[in-house]
């Protein structure tokens, strides 16, 4: 979308328009929902988590910058809120593949649909083995395929940081998955 | 050396396709000629292969209703948000009491045709929360000098159409009932002073707007301390009845009090001290 148009509705939002508000909901939900998704795996936390980071940002778009990409500042909110949802749900942070997705119902005789859903599987559980911010990169930049500097600015780190963290995280994701296909029968 | 770690920096995103064609020819040259960049590059290209950048979003399982459903959502959170936010930052009763009971000051600013004089004389008598009966009317009347009748009628208006709007727009708090004390001190003084203007010179019209609230406003006064809804809604019922937000609405201004002769005055104190 245009920068100029953007900032319009960022601005109409930020005077209190609902309307323009929910023009950048429909906008950044999708990638709000996939993000909250990476961090949580499991549907109906994802769509919770996206919902209250919209709701979130929408009281805190005061404090929002016309010049600064909202779609960052609103992934930097996403993270945020899937991080605590996490720690405060302890039980839930163990567990490693959700059947709840919609994903998983898709599963049919097809091999190589059920094949690619098991592969996904082990990345996620690998993933979720990853230190905090290893994991966060990863997610961010290698699954979500934002920009190394975009990460940079919702972790706020440096791009460097980003970039080492990518190779630390992928490295150890990698030696994970061959423990995991060697249990494999 | 220095070269080769920038070198190494772009080779994420040369395997990802995320290199303009210049970076991405001008990086290739390099590795055709630098085994240990080359080397590097491989490792990473294996890297991605074990952990495939995945070809579906999980958004993509999920239909454009779906979508549709979820901004709606998002949107109906927003407003109830708002809603509770505002309430919380203001309840009315908070409100009153700025109104009428803390914020002397501001009252100034909003009442129209009070000199800055009536309205020390009106925030006292607001501002002292007193049982009904509690006669102030005399003791103001030395060295200060009273606001007029038609300034006192004006504010008398104002203020009871403050209270029963916000009567009418009162809700529950967690289902439990509604804290009513400011309303009903606020309505204490209200009830005093209507007492006042109903003994003054005025037209029909108003005396009979007076007469009206005052029912409301003693209904109120004397409810129980424990409030609940349906006493609120009887209340309401009864400002409906008289269609009483309506009249002052449309009135607003427009009730008259003759001016104060030197008779009335005199009358007014006395009359202040028989209540
Ligand atoms: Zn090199």
């Amino acid at each position: 979308m245009p920068v100029a148009d953007a900032q319009h509705v960022i601005q109409k939002a930020q005077e209190g328009s609902h309307d323009a508000f929910r023009i950048l909901v429909e906008r950044h939900m999708k990638q709000a929902y996939n993000l909250a998704y990476g961090f949580l795996l499991d549907h109906d936390d994802a769509e919770d988590v996206a919902q209250e980071s919209f709701v979130r940002a929408y009281q805190s778009l005061g404090s929002f910058r016309v010049e600064s990409e909202f779609g960052t500042w609103l992934y930097r909110i996403v993270h945020n809120v899937a991080l605590n949802r996490l720690r405060h749900e302890k039980t839930k942070s163990s567990r490693h593949v959700s059947l709840d997705h919609p994903l998983a119902d898709s599963a049919s005789g097809d091999g190589n649909v059920a094949e690619g859903k098991e592969q996904q599987m082990h990345v996620e559980r690998a993933l979720h083995e990853l230190p905090t911010l290893q994991r966060s990169v990863v997610i961010l930049r290698h699954l979500e395929g934002l920009s190394t500097r975009q990460v940079s600015q919702i972790l706020g780190c440096t791009e460097g940081t980003v970039k080492t963290h990518l190779h630390r995280g992928l490295k150890k994701m990698k030696k994970l998955l061959s423990f995991i296909h060697k249990d494999m029968p | 050396m220095k070269a080769q770690k920038h070198v190494r920096d772009l080779l994420y995103d040369f395997h990802r396709g995320e290199l303009s064609q210049d970076d991405r020819r001008k990086l290739e040259e390099h590795l055709a000629g630098c085994k240990r960049c080359a080397k590097a590059a491989e490792e990473i290209r294996v890297l991605m292969q074990t952990v495939p950048v995945p070809q579906t979003k999980p958004s993509d399982a999920l239909s454009e209703r779906y979508w549709d459903a979820f901004s709606y959502n998002v949107m109906n959170r927003v407003r109830s948000e708002e809603n509770q936010h505002s309430v919380r930052k203001i309840s009315f009763a908070e409100y009153l009491r700025s109104v009428f009971l803390y914020q002397r000051r501001s009252l100034a600013a909003i009442s129209v045709g009070l000199t800055i004089v009536a309205v020390v004389v009106l925030t006292r008598q607001f501002g002292n929360v007193d049982p009904p009966g509690t006669d102030q009317l005399a003791e103001q009347q030395g060295d200060i000098q009273t606001p007029t009748v038609q300034a006192r009628l004006d504010q008398y208006f104002r203020k009871s159409q403050i209270l029963m709007v916000g009567l009418m727009n009162m809700k529950p708090e967690n289902g439990n009932g509604v804290d009513l004390s400011v309303e009903q001190a606020v309505s204490r003084e209200l009830i005093r002073e209507a007492r006042f203007l109903s003994q003054q010179n005025i037209d029909e019209r108003t005396r009979v707007l007076i007469a009206n609230l005052e029912k409301i406003l003693i209904e109120l006064a004397n409810m129980e301390k424990q409030y609940d809804l349906p006493d609120i809604e009887i209340l309401r019922a009864g400002i409906n009845q008289e269609n009483l937000l309506f009249k002052l609405r449309m009135g607003e201004g427009s009730y008259t009090a003759e001016p104060l002769t030197q008779d009335s005055e005199r009358n007014l104190s006395q009359k202040g001290e028989s209540l």
